[in-house]
């Protein structure tokens, strides 16, 4: 009982597991629906590719031991950029209208990053606290994208298109020998790949590399890490850079799915990225968890609300269910605290 | 003043002259520019605010009296920012221990929607006529609610020590759950049915919180006004400013110097949360119905803002409750001025940011000192 306790003190995210395969069972068991299948999953993991994506890059700066509150503006703004760019308003391409959409798409998400590594810049530098800077950049985002414009904006684009349908049209192999090549639609989940992607990335670039490295010694101890002689500038300033540059992509994730752009979209988001890493077990303090934690904290969340959705609760009892699994990881993670320095 | 620095600054507080590092007494005394009070910038804001409209819009000062109620600019800024500055009375204190309450605007939906429950007169998911509660027990039970929630946050951060984003962070999200299974996602309207006699109704009584009586000024105002007097009169007054400072500065020195820094973490969350009711209270009064979506949806974030601008520092240990209250009455203006000057209201969220990142650069340690540099070598 006592080796099992030392586990789990060592590895939280057990615990997070095990509530995740529970709720899995329990979720499909209790529903007549089928469940129990690979579509379930994939659904699960397409529609929940934006939250995963920002969840990443909020890891990333929550190991460092600080946060960031404007990811739910960029994703609102990097739709409605998207969207403005790529639109053609009246069938005439200009200089702010009908850009080739993976332009438009590169061009939104290098600004994010731009902006991020700027916020990274005055948090390391000017020793600004990260919730407020990026609280004024959560306000400049959105001011940004609602100037620009209040109304939602349809992308028609055929690229687009297929990327929200997520079927394209490859060259049908059976029929290949014959002059006249006929086209198959094939689907492919992009979300769901460009999700399983970034975590790849994340938790590589967190666990195998230096930088990755660095921010779990920042977390710990900035002026350690400063001792060490760990780059903690560049570290610091790139994380918000990262973690910008993965809301712009979860922006574009939403983008996709819904091939249009609105400047009020993912209000919020922000605050359920970081309950995902929370749950995950992922320490706000700094210094403790990953990428790998945040996926099954995403899972766990993905399935909750989900379950939820399969059952006819009364409406509200979700979010009461996803702050009340906030609070319990919360009071287990500092109780395993206190069972380690006992 | 030098003319080199931007044309409103005021002397900043200067660090301790270089040299020997040696505190003799006249240093350590407070400078003349130390002085200055804290809200130095949120009084810089609303001037500027004033002057630019004294300018561009002088009819923002036109009040009149029309059915005898107030009507102008001035009155609408304090009337729609009451809910920001009662809010933002509490949130200073809260920030002054070093935490941050992020649930303020869950808070707030839930003593809308506990109100409009018990002043409703039919059940909202069963349609099924009730009687409508009197007006105390409307008003005790939201306010219940709200010191209830308090309570919860106050717990879990004084008593369990957990960090104060992700304790708020809970009620954020669960909160409005809450009020929407409160309500079984309806939201109260608060109307008068048309053959009950209107003085004697409930719900009528309620409606006049947001509604003048005293020479034409909305209660809102007057109830902001007695709430702010009475804090400060109570925090300054006695030694509780004082121990919410020094639990922001030091938490551990005050636990060691014997003072109960759980209790009085949680005596700042309660009172916020109790902040939070009558704001909900006025809210669901000005828009009648308890809304469990819409009521103090971002409020938070203005209330910190406002609280940034007053001066108060956002780790805590240094506050000023009127800093606040003038930092919110600048964000209000603000939106007010906009409003009137005809200029799209979405920038006011662009407007909002330039200033928080104006603060932001104020209150940073290395930029105060780079400044101090700049002044002396001029």
């Amino acid at each position: 009982m006592n080796s099992i306790l030392q586990l789990l003190a060592k590895r939280p995210v057990l615990i997070t597991i095990v509530v995740c395969v529970a709720m899995y069972f329990l979720a499909g068991f209790t529903t007549d629906r089928p469940f129990f299948n690979v579509y379930t999953m994939i659904n699960l993991l397409q529609n929940n590719a934006m939250l995963g994506i920002v969840a990443v890059g909020m890891t990333c700066v929550i190991l460092t031991g600080g946060i960031d509150l404007s990811v739910g503006s960029v994703i609102g703004w990097s739709t409605l950029i998207c969207a403005f760019l790529i639109q053609t308003p009246k069938g005439q391409p200009s200089f702010f209208h009908g850009w080739n959409p993976f332009l438009a798409m590169a061009t939104v998400v290098a600004i994010a990053t731009a902006c991020g590594l700027v916020v990274g810049i005055m948090v390391h530098y000017l020793e600004i606290p990260p919730f407020l800077i990026t609280l004024a950049m959560l306000f400049l985002y959105r001011g940004w994208a609602l100037v620009v414009t209040t109304n939602e904006i349809s992308v028609t684009e055929p690229h687009v298109k297929a990327l929200a349908d997520g079927l394209f049209s490859v060259p049908d192999p059976l029929t290949k020998v014959r002059a006249g090549q006929d086209y198959i639609q094939v689907p492919v989940y992009i979300r769901t790949v460009a999700l399983l992607t970034v975590l790849a990335i994340g938790s590589w670039l967190v666990r195998y590399t230096g930088f990755g490295r660095s921010l779990y010694a920042i977390g710990g101890s900035e002026n350690s890490a400063n001792l060490m002689g760990l780059p903690v500038a560049r570290s610091k300033v790139v994380v918000y850079g990262v973690c910008s540059f993965c809301s712009a992509l979860a922006g574009l994730a939403l983008f996709t799915q819904k091939s249009a752009g609105a400047a009020l979209n993912a209000r919020g988001n922000e605050l359920d990225a970081i309950a995902v890493t929370v749950i995950g077990g992922t320490l706000l303090s700094g210094g403790v968890g990953g990428i790998v934690n945040t996926f099954v904290g995403l899972i766990t969340y993905a399935i909750i609300s989900n379950a939820m959705s399969l059952h006819a609760f009364p409406t509200g009892v979700d979010r009461m269910d996803i702050g009340g699994l906030l609070l319990a990881f919360i009071l287990l993670q500092k109780l395993l605290q206190m069972k380690r320095r006992a | 003043m030098t003319t080199s620095g931007p044309p409103a600054s005021a002397p900043l507080p200067t660090p301790p002259s270089s040299g020997p590092p040696v505190l003799s007494y006249t240093q350590l005394k407070p400078s003349r520019s130390r002085q200055l009070p804290i809200y130095i910038w949120a009084v810089v804001a609303l001037a500027l605010l004033l002057v630019y409209n004294l300018i561009f819009s002088p009819s923002f000062y036109h009040i009149e009296m029309a059915n005898g109620r107030l009507i102008g600019n001035p009155i609408n800024v304090l009337h729609y920012g009451s809910k920001v500055m009662l809010i933002a009375l509490g949130m200073t204190l809260v920030i002054a221990t070093g935490g941050i309450d992020l649930s303020v605007g869950a808070i707030m939906a839930i003593t809308g929607c506990v109100c409009g429950l018990l002043l409703c007169d039919k059940n909202l998911v069963t349609l099924q006529a009730r009687t409508p509660s009197p007006l105390w027990l409307a008003l005790a039970a939201g306010l219940g609610a709200a010191i209830l929630a308090g309570l919860w946050n106050g717990t879990l951060i004084g008593y369990l020590k957990i960090q104060p984003i992700v304790a708020t962070l809970i009620l954020m999200i669960s909160g409005r759950g809450l009020a929407i299974y409160l309500t079984g996602g309806q939201a109260p309207t608060l109307t008068l049915p048309a053959e009950v006699p209107a003085r004697l109704h409930p719900i009528e009584q309620f409606l006049a919180i947001a509604k003048p009586t005293f020479f034409g000024i909305p209660n809102t105002i007057l109830i902001v006004a007695v709430m702010s007097l009475l804090t400060i009169l109570v925090v300054r007054r006695t030694a509780l400013g004082m121990f919410f400072e020094s639990i922001g500065n030091n938490s551990a020195t005050c636990e060691v110097a014997g003072i109960n820094t759980r209790f009085f973490v949680l005596l700042s969350y309660v009172f916020l949360g109790f902040c939070c009711g009558l704001a909900g209270i006025v809210d669901a009064s000005m828009n009648t119905i308890g809304d469990p979506n819409q009521s103090g949806l971002d409020i938070e974030l203005d209330a910190i803002v406002a609280v940034a601008i007053g001066g108060t520092s956002l780790v805590g240990g240094r506050f000023s409750l009127i800093g606040s209250l003038l930092g919110a009455i600048a964000m209000q203006t603000l939106n007010v001025t906009i409003q009137s000057s005809g200029i799209d209201p979405q920038w006011n969220f662009v407007v909002k940011a330039f200033v928080v990142i104006v603060i932001c650069l104020l209150q940073s340690p290395k930029v105060r000192a780079k400044l101090a540099k700049f002044k002396k070598s001029a």
